[in-house]
């Protein structure tokens, strides 16, 4: 079929030239152009993409649609597919280390510290993480395995990142922040592929998908991954930290006619991971010794039912089973989580918009100590109920006001409401001020609560115990935040968030008043998670992304933070350590080439602060700042061959990124080759 | 010496940044469906071939009907401003009636148009006139081209054996960016 004279493809040197002409054009205008000619450079750079690329383009439905990031009143950052696939990124960690406000951090070849404004830690309590709605912190130490989620990274379609309270919508433990990972629907990962890829550290790593459809308007995938890690450069003497992991899953998309879609999909997972140091140690007793295996295992099945009432009220069913098993050398853990959430949109006459909805989730944990870790009881079952409702006001003037609270009830806290207030205003079509007000908790992980660990000889008398505290309750935040988006030109936008946290009663460990155990004769020495530390938090993010030509995107993002604790008594675990385990500054920058004959090539650089005192440490000493580099080039060879090579932290042969000494490894440089075929 | 040496190479990196700056477009709004849409129909002319009977002649013009209430909200004629495809220009016309839509090789029926669907669709057949719509069923009620909004992304539905009945040829390009139709509509 002939074409147009209008060929779409790479053409770098008249791109700019187009570009440079616009931009003149803009100039002798006048800052606001009308509508008219804005329409008409919208449809224009539509004509720029070609039809496959049209079908892949997020649109704003005009009926009803979410709200435009740009318009929102929340710290938001979305990575999308074409992100991750440029940059090579391997797991979700590294997808996301260039989100302001966050602090990414790899402590081993698997461990993986991920903290939103503070509280970095390998175990960092107080960001929620969601995948495809289906929530993967535990409620063991509330913090995520990284270790186990793994990801086709193909499949992934966005992960949306809310900084600050996302409370009021998601509930308990969005603290400081909510990770969304969103998967691709099996309509948009249709036909066949096979990648495999060989390197340094990533010794193996071969992913096979097949999607197809298997009746009108059914689709579905089923994809397998196998990887293999080898060892970081750990300290003498500690665990190697090699690991590999098998993972295979499917997803299946009825769009049942435009009002009913349906999903299901699950996955399941088995590995060994290798351990630095053991995950339970204490000072003076005797814990297992190298090498230090964990076997890891789980999988999960969830079923997704959303329904169109009409153009602007929809509904959403969602019920998950998730199940995890981990056999460390310290301890072994089963947790079941059955959960079931209800969501509802109804317009409420021309300017309202009400989202309500209904959690229910019981979670079943067994968790068996090897000699240091006991949890009392091992088997627990607990259960959790929550409700929301929040309202989006539209007034005159483009003002957009959100008015929101989550109402929980939990086994560990009872009940904790979480209310927030938030602004939006759209000063112009370009910029909008936002602000926001809101209430969150934490609530206590199951080892606050249960735990019963003896921390010395447990033969001797007396005998100091770790012990689980009942009336430890929630921790609590009020975070005051303000914010600012400037969209001058269609390919410039800056982002600027600014935020003050007041934390009230976060945990720390205090000595209990010593009591006679009847049984053994012992006098007992507890030491009790108590609520007895206060704070605050400032911090200042930014992120700034221009697309001068076509073919060249730059993003630079920075983040600042300072944080002060001040404990009200012993606080023998030393929580206000937590204080400077976040570098207080963190600068990225990123830069993608679109390059002629199928090249792309994708540069990430990032350089981040000290981190000053972690809690994990005992003396309170931190690790250095540092600066690293990541390579990425892309060759879409043929269409049905693509070959890339990627080379990670090449500024230096290893790195200290995080954590205490003898419990993280320095990350070697490493270079990674792999090669995709698409049938 | 070093630090008038570094001087240039600063000079080249301002350079950098300002042609950057000037090299970006307007504000824009993120795309609406409707505006994805209004490509989409330009593109069609591209990608589809009429037999020589569907045009008076070799200058005649393809026209794209737009049938009921126009949701393009301009997009649509701005899509097709200027544009040549085979030497023909490309027009756009609003029509009330199916009546009206003689002479029309695109036609985009509007979902104000829903009721009168399969009467719409009876009376094109034997025309050499791609059908297109956003309404449900389209494709099975035997239209040719659907627009679907799927999680925010305007899928095609593509009823091949619907075009080739009408003579039309769709290239192998416009079949590929096609969500894959159910049996019978391949």
């Amino acid at each position: 079929m002939p074409l147009s004279a209008s060929t779409r493809g790479h053409e770098p040197a008249t791109g700019v030239l187009r570009a440079v002409l616009v931009a003149g054009a803009l100039v002798a205008v006048s800052p606001v152009l009308q509508a008219q000619q804005l329409l008409a450079a919208q449809v224009s750079q539509l004509k720029r993409l070609d039809i496959e690329q049209l079908t892949n383009l997020v649109v704003t439905s005009v009926t009803r649609g979410p709200q435009p990031l740009s318009r929102s009143a929340a710290a938001v950052a979305v990575v999308t597919s074409a992100q991750i696939a440029s940059s090579g990124a391997m797991s979700v960690p590294e997808a996301i280390r260039y989100v302001p406000g966050l602090h990414v951090a790899q402590q081993t070849a698997s461990e993986w510290a991920v903290s939103s404004r503070g509280f970095a830690s390998a175990n960092s309590p107080d960001l929620l993480v969601l995948s495809d709605g289906r929530s993967i912190y535990t409620p063991l130490f509330s913090g995520v395995f990284w270790d186990v989620q793994d990801y086709l990274m193909q499949d992934i379609d966005r992960i949306e990142v809310v900084r600050g309270p996302g409370a009021a919508l998601w509930g308990s433990n969005a603290v400081n922040g909510v990770i969304n990972i969103i998967t691709k629907s099996a309509a948009d990962t249709q036909g066949a592929w096979l990648e495999a890829g060989s390197g340094s550290q990533e010794r193996a790593r071969i992913a096979a998908q097949y999607g197809g459809e298997a009746g009108n308007r059914v689709y579905y995938r089923v994809f397998g991954k196998y990887q293999d890690h080898a060892p970081e450069d750990h300290p003498p003497g500690a665990g190697s930290d090699g690991w590999h992991l098998g993972h295979v899953g499917f997803r299946t998309d009825w769009n049942a006619g435009s009002a009913n879609a349906f999903t299901v999909q699950g996955d399941t997972y088995d590995g060994r991971i290798g351990e630095v140091s053991p995950a339970v140690r204490i000072i003076g007793r005797p814990g297992p010794q190298p090498p230090l295996v964990v076997g890891v295992s789980g999988g999960n099945l969830l079923g997704n039912w959303r329904h169109t009432l009409s153009g602007d009220s929809d509904f959403q069913l969602r019920i998950y089973y998730d199940y995890t098993h981990r056999n460390d050398p310290t301890f072994t853990d089963s947790l079941g989580t059955l959960d079931i959430d209800f969501l509802e949109h109804l317009p409420l006459g021309r300017d309202q918009t009400v989202t309500w909805g209904l959690t229910g989730r019981t979670m079943s944990d067994i968790d068996h100590g090897k000699g240091l870790l006991a949890l009392n009881p091992p088997d627990a079952r607990y259960n959790l109920v929550s409700g929301f409702i929040q309202d989006e006001i539209s007034l005159p003037h483009a003002v957009q006001v959100t008015l929101g609270t989550k109402l929980e009830h939990n086994d560990f806290s009872g009940f904790e409401a979480q209310p927030s207030v938030r602004t939006a205003w759209d000063l112009t079509d370009a910029q909008t001020v936002w602000g926001a007000v809101s209430r969150a908790v934490r609530v206590p992980t199951r080892i606050e609560r249960d735990e019963d660990i003896d921390v010395t000889d447990p033969a001797g008398n007396p005998v100091i115990v770790l012990l689980g505290n009942h009336r430890f309750h929630a921790e609590e935040v009020l975070a005051f935040e303000l914010g600012y988006r400037w969209r001058p030109l269609s390919d410039l936008s800056l982002d600027l968030a600014a935020f003050r946290n007041r934390y009230t009663g976060l945990a720390s460990l205090e000595l209990g008043t010593p009591f006679r155990d009847a049984a053994t004769g012992q006098t007992i020495v507890p030491l009790l998670t108590e609520n007895r530390i206060d704070g605050h938090s400032t911090g200042l993010e930014g992120l700034a992304i221009c697309s001068p030509v076509a073919w060249w995107r730059l993003s630079i993002d920075y983040s600042y933070m300072q944080m002060s604790l001040s404990p009200r008594g012993a606080d023998f675990n030393r929580g206000r350590f937590f204080a400077g385990s976040t570098p207080r500054n963190q600068l990225g920058m990123q830069s993608y080439f679109d390059l002629p004959r199928n090249v792309e090539v994708y540069g990430g650089l990032r350089v981040l602060s000290a981190v000053e005192t972690m809690p994990e440490v005992v003396d309170g000493t931190g690790d250095p700042g540092y600066q690293e580099l990541d390579l990425n080039a892309i060759w879409r060879a043929t269409p049905h061959l693509t070959l890339s090579l990627e080379g990670q932290s090449l500024l230096h042969a290893r790195h200290v990124e995080f954590g205490g000494p003898g419990e993280r490894s320095a990350i070697e440089r490493s270079v990674f080759g792999r090669l995709k075929w698409e049938l | 010496m070093g630090a008038l040496r570094a001087r240039p190479r600063v000079t080249a990196a301002a350079l950098l940044l300002l042609a950057g700056w000037m090299g970006c477009r307007p504000a824009l709004a993120e795309p609406t469906a409707q505006q994805v849409e209004a490509v989409f129909l330009f593109y069609f002319s591209q990608f589809v071939d009429w037999p020589s009977g569907a045009f008076a002649d070799e200058h005649s013009p393809i026209v794209i009907g737009v049938l009921g209430d126009d949701p393009f909200d301009g997009s649509l004629d701005q899509a097709v401003a200027g544009e040549r495809v085979n030497g023909r220009p490309i027009i756009v016309r609003r029509l009330k009636s199916i009546a009206d839509a003689t002479g029309c090789q695109i036609l985009y029926i509007s979902s104000s148009e829903a009721e009168h669907l399969p009467q719409i669709l009876a009376g094109l057949k034997g025309r050499q006139v791609l059908t297109v719509s956003d309404l449900d069923h389209f494709v099975e009620s035997g239209g040719m081209i659907r627009f679907e909004l799927i999680d925010q992304h305007v899928r095609l539905r593509i009823n091949a054996r619907a075009a080739q009945a009408a003579g039309l040829t769709l290239s192998s390009k416009l079949l590929r960016a096609a969500a894959p139709a159910g049996p019978g509509n391949g």
